[in-house]
């Protein structure tokens, strides 16, 4: 996420960014991991077109922004185009290298710690709604919220994962979606 | 300038109503209080303090216990609006509040001897663990369970459940893991509504010197033993008719012994389809919303309305030849009168929603 972007005040920006936000907060408060020089195991969010990125954090969360579409017409008005924002979270797994005078299988440990990055997802994502918040930098580059009055909330879907191995590379890929629903403040005018 | 509302259809903020379903809370109906009162309905149901709430979930009024969650709830109001028509063309000129009452159903999603008590609405028989004995040919609940042992002192300290036996609890065989009853002796030619249960007994029909213990609500397991002081893993719930709850909670030792209070070991329970007991409860279904509002219902006085147990399974997909099934409880109940003391109202349920702080209310 870039941080000298222009923080043009948004609808779905108060979505994205507060799922985002949540779901990092809980992830980084309970993963038992440590990834050498980072803070936390959340990379960062992008939109799906810009993935991957030049430089690849391996085992950190991405959040990827897929589009939108709108949900069924029992709840659709068009003073209140509820939607979903779909969301896939990312990350890809290159397993322990061998320390030297160890034997067992070279990064034979991916589908450990791709059970282990599942379940921190899963946790991140509990109880599956969040306050929906403004979010904006500061002078010091550090983000915050501001809550509506009264509160407002927002919910989504359980996450579904997949995972994919890939034999030559050698990189197990794993991904989590899950839709987010936006009900947006009323168009009246 | 603005688009006509009834062609947008703008939903307000803070006014939808979304939440994951109900939970279930239960309190004690004194039976025995309410037979006593002389058809004063305010005399017997748990009273819930619509003041206090919005209601903690995770710590809920005293004496109301957390069933789960429940699902496929559904109300069926059976209270009547009748109507006057009078003059040429039969055109309503008033109307009027006929009977008044409403019965609901719902499923419990877990399992265990409360919620099975609740379904079935019997009086579930406690099956006393009779482990190296021969059993009996009477009947199917009549035979002792392992030899009883005295209890002399119970407590509850920051929600941590002791009870004392007067010898090691090995004697009846009761380990770390057992399931164990503590209740009074039956004193055999006592009838009407006995043990804090309220089990009705006709005179002259029982002589199990167990039998209270055998319909005791007062189970438990327990978890850690120190010579003769057992440590339970819940405190003894139910027990309605009982003043204090259980009735052997008081600070008099006397209490433990007139009647005598004895402990054994339990390995089931069972409900029998039949029988003249028929259970009564207090209830609270519980809805927390995303918006950080709570729906309430408070029922002061339920009971059961028709005989349901095991509700059919719900199917857990298998790679065998055989699909497991998960088994829930069913329930359908009666809301039965209070008279609200606020106004002496005939009334059968109460219908709250606490809405979040600073949210529009009035409409």
């Amino acid at each position: 996420m870039s941080e000298s972007s222009t923080l043009i005040p948004s609808a779905a920006l108060e979505v994205l960014d507060s799922h985002y936000q949540y779901v990092k907060a809980r992830i980084n408060t309970a993963t038992k991991r440590t990834i050498p020089g980072q803070k936390g195991v959340v990379a960062g969010m992008l939109n799906a077109q810009d993935w991957p990125p030049k430089e690849i954090k391996i085992e950190m969360f991405y959040m990827l922004v897929l589009g939108r579409e709108p949900v069924g017409h029992e709840a659709y008005s068009s003073a209140n185009p509820i939607k979903f924002h779909l969301v896939q979270w990312t990350w890809l797994v290159k397993g322990s290298d061998l320390q030297q005078g160890t034997r067992q299988a070279y990064r034979g440990d991916r589908y450990r710690i791709m059970q282990v990055m599942e379940d921190e997802l899963s946790y991140g994502m509990t109880p599956n709604y969040a306050e929906r918040q403004s979010w904006s930098l500061n002078a010091s580059d550090v983000w915050v919220a501001t809550s509506f009055s009264p509160k407002q909330f927002f919910t989504w879907t359980p996450v579904e994962f997949h995972e994919t191995f890939t034999k030559d590379s050698g990189i197990a890929y794993g991904t989590g979606r899950t839709r987010l629903q936006d009900i947006p403040q009323p168009i009246t005018a | 300038m603005a688009f006509p509302k009834s062609l947008q259809q703008p939903f307000r903020p803070q006014k939808l109503v979304i939440g994951a379903g109900w939970r279930a809370f239960f309190a004690n109906f004194n039976k025995t209080l309410a037979a006593a009162s002389s058809g004063n309905t305010s005399i017997g149901p748990t009273i819930l303090d619509l003041t206090t709430g919005p209601f903690d979930s995770n710590n809920p009024p005293s004496g109301w216990s957390d069933l789960g969650w429940i699902k496929d709830f559904k109300t069926t109001v059976e209270s009547k609006i009748g109507q006057v028509r009078s003059g040429y063309r039969g055109a309503v000129r008033a109307q009027y509040r006929g009977q008044v009452g409403e019965s609901f159903e719902l499923k419990f999603r877990e399992y265990g001897r409360m919620q099975y008590r609740l379904a079935t609405g019997t009086n579930v028989i406690n099956i006393l663990g009779a482990s190296g004995s021969t059993g009996g040919t009477v009947g199917p609940l009549s035979a002792s369970g392992q030899t009883a042992i005295n209890v002399t002192a119970y407590s509850v300290a920051g929600g941590v459940a002791q009870l004392t036996l007067a010898s090691p609890p090995i004697s009846a065989q009761i380990g770390i893991g057992s399931f164990i009853v503590a209740d009074q002796d039956y004193v055999v030619g006592q009838y009407g509504l006995q043990g804090d249960a309220g089990i009705p007994i006709f005179k002259g029909s029982v002589t199990d010197v167990d039998y209270i213990r055998k319909n005791s609500d007062y189970v438990s397991r327990v978890t850690a033993i120190n010579g003769n002081v057992m440590t339970l893993d819940q405190p003894f719930i139910g027990g309605g008719s009982g003043n204090p709850n259980p009735n052997f909670n008081g600070s008099t030792f006397a209490s433990f012994t007139s009647p005598q209070v004895r402990c054994q070991m339990v390995s089931g329970f069972a409900a029998r389809e039949g029988g003249t007991y028929i259970s009564e409860w207090s209830c609270l279904l519980m809805c927390n919303t995303v918006d950080q509002a709570q729906l309430v219902i408070y029922y002061p006085h339920v009971s059961i309305q028709q005989l349901r147990d095991h509700a059919s399974p719900w199917t857990i997909e298998n790679a065998g030849t055989t699909d497991l099934g998960g088994v829930e409880l069913d329930a359908q109940f009666t809301a039965l009168a209070f008279d609200d003391p606020l106004d002496g109202e005939t009334v059968v349920a109460y219908k709250g929603m606490y809405v979040q702080p600073g949210v529009p209310f009035s409409y």
